[in-house]
């Protein structure tokens, strides 16, 4: 059988899916008050007081950020209903169309990553969160549950997901040289008032922005502000920039939820030492000798 | 000994504090809230990444005093001959070819740098090998029940003095100690010592425990020393992502 929503639903990621996504709290949170009616608790030197453990952005983002995802089977997985597939809204706010604006030959490169991904023949065809690559930024931020730390001179982001981190300097020193990209690029962070920025470059291109092929290149520049609104949400903007693939620069937003849970913890989430690329691109070499590759779909199979 | 022997090797710092090893001289500075301020970018200078017990050198390989005391490892027989397989196996065998999280002690002597960071309710270790996180609870909460098969074992500390002990459980039984064959059970018991013993040094203490394969526990130490560059950060080292795409065909 074909498997439909490739992106997670494969062997063990399929189960850290599952667990990753377990404690998702209320879909329908009351809007927020804004920040300048609230005055937030602070840490000792006077930052808005963000840390503890948080669910990350909506369920079926990081799937599809345009679309979400899925079909009532990946649904059932996530004990979700039926009522909850698809985006509980738009994730991409800016342009108003809600779709990335692709350059042409970039939305034909994003098309082979679609038609691809069922059946890779070669590693670039798979999906990187089935590779357990690190998911870079924003996508690791609408993958799971993540955990901030706040420190005087930094601010540090745990992820479940892969145990992926960011230490985020607020000491204002310049990014690093332009020959050094990485997976999770490079972060720099700063307070305008209550809001905290995160300028982040440096990037590696092997990662994708959710499991539909959405890509980018190495001089992606994203612009994160993380806002708490109340005691348990954090509003979250990150605007995204590549001249190389996009024709503009775009922007996405989401709430994200505080975990309440007593005593919750992170587990360790051993992706890659469990996991087989070898296998997936042998399965997809027969898949596509036996003519069935197809465009990334989440229709029933006929 | 090999503590000794490293420290002589660098340059004392500027302040002019005794090098490592001489723990009950210093008193470090304490976070805000009042913990001993163990926090900083760390590595290790040595050799126990190749192995943790004296050796020779070899091609790629520099020779190297252990990290172990008295320098034996008190295998159980059948557990030295397995040491011995492992070795001879080392290229193919040992975890690390793998790129797996390399487990408790090793992670802390691979040669990458560590970033310490300290809260109220637990410290952080975040390592720039394959990204790997230990978050160690503070909260006087113990270890879950188990067995859980963790590649960096579940890691609870308290404070004695001006030390941070860590205790570990839950390993699994697939990782090592070196890329010598070194090695251990799923019943493996780590007891961690973190004490600042200058302002730019740590003094690292493990010790390990393990009866399906040892007949006593054993301890290994080595000072830690914080990165000097001012602009010092955690890069990434992504190994598997770079097997893979070196191999070409995925592993």
């Amino acid at each position: 059988m074909n498997s439909r929503c490739v992106g997670s639903m494969t062997g063990m990621v399929a189960v850290a899916a599952v667990l990753a996504l377990a404690p998702i709290s209320a879909a329908g949170q009351p809007a927020p008050a804004t920040a300048e009616t609230w005055n937030p608790p602070r840490t000792p030197d006077g930052h808005p007081d963000m840390q503890g453990y948080w669910d990350g952005g909506p369920v079926n983002a990081s799937h599809s950020i345009e679309d979400g995802c899925c079909d009532p089977i990946h649904a059932k997985m996530q004990g979700r209903g039926p009522e909850r597939l698809g985006l509980p809204e738009p994730l991409i706010i800016d342009p108003p169309d809600g779709r990335i604006p692709y350059q042409p030959w970039a939305a034909a490169k994003r098309m082979e990553h679609l038609v691809n991904m069922e059946t890779p023949t070669k590693l670039e065809h798979i999906e990187p969160e089935d590779r357990c690559l690190l998911l870079g930024t924003p996508r690791s931020n609408y993958r799971g549950d993540l955990q901030i730390r706040q420190a005087p001179g930094h601010v540090v982001i745990l992820y479940e997901w892969v145990h992926a981190y960011r230490v985020i300097p607020t000491d204002g020193r310049p990014h690093l040289g332009k020959d050094i990209h990485m997976y999770n690029g490079d972060s720099r962070g700063r307070w305008e008032g209550d809001t905290l920025v995160v300028d982040v470059t440096n990037f590696d291109d092997h990662v994708w922005f959710d499991s539909h092929g959405s890509f980018y290149s190495e001089a992606l520049h994203v612009v994160e502000r993380w806002t708490l609104v109340d005691p348990d949400t954090i509003t979250y903007e990150a605007t995204i920039e590549d001249p190389t693939v996009f024709t503009r620069p775009w922007k996405l937003a989401f709430s994200i939820t505080r975990i309440t849970q007593e005593g919750y913890e992170f587990f360790e989430e051993a992706c890659y030492e469990g996991n087989s690329t070898e296998h997936r691109l042998a399965a997809g070499r027969l898949a596509v000798a036996a003519g069935e590759q197809r465009i990334h779909t989440h229709d029933e199979p006929k | 000994m090999a503590v000794a022997a490293v420290s002589l090797l660098l340059s004392i710092p500027a302040s002019g504090q005794a090098p490592a090893g001489t723990s009950q001289t210093y008193t470090p500075p304490r976070t805000p809230d009042g913990q001993p301020d163990l926090q900083g970018i760390w590595q290790v200078i040595n050799t126990a990444a190749w192995d943790i017990q004296d050796h020779r050198a070899r091609l790629g390989v520099p020779a190297g005093q252990g990290v172990v005391e008295d320098n034996e490892i008190p295998y159980q027989p059948w557990a030295l001959a397995k040491k011995q397989a492992n070795f001879a196996d080392r290229q193919t065998a040992d975890p690390e070819a793998r790129c797996h999280m390399p487990g408790v002690p090793r992670i802390t002597y691979m040669p990458y740098p560590f970033q310490i960071l300290q809260f109220p309710q637990h410290v952080l270790i975040l390592y720039e090998y394959v990204h790997v996180t230990r978050t160690i609870y503070m909260d006087g909460s113990p270890h879950p029940d188990g067995h859980i098969d963790f590649w960096m074992g579940d890691s609870r500390g308290r404070w004695d003095g001006d030390t941070l002990v860590v205790d570990l459980i839950h390993f699994n039984d697939e990782t090592w100690f070196d890329r010598a064959g070194n090695f251990h059970s799923e019943a493996l018991h780590v007891v961690e010592r973190y004490t600042r013993s200058g302002p730019d040094h740590i003094t690292y203490e493990a010790t390990i425990e393990d009866p399906a394969v040892f007949t006593r526990p054993w301890t290994m130490s080595m000072p830690l020393y914080r990165r000097q560059e001012e602009d010092i950060q955690l890069l990434e080292y992504e190994c598997y992502a770079y097997a893979e795409s070196e191999a070409g065909q995925g592993r």
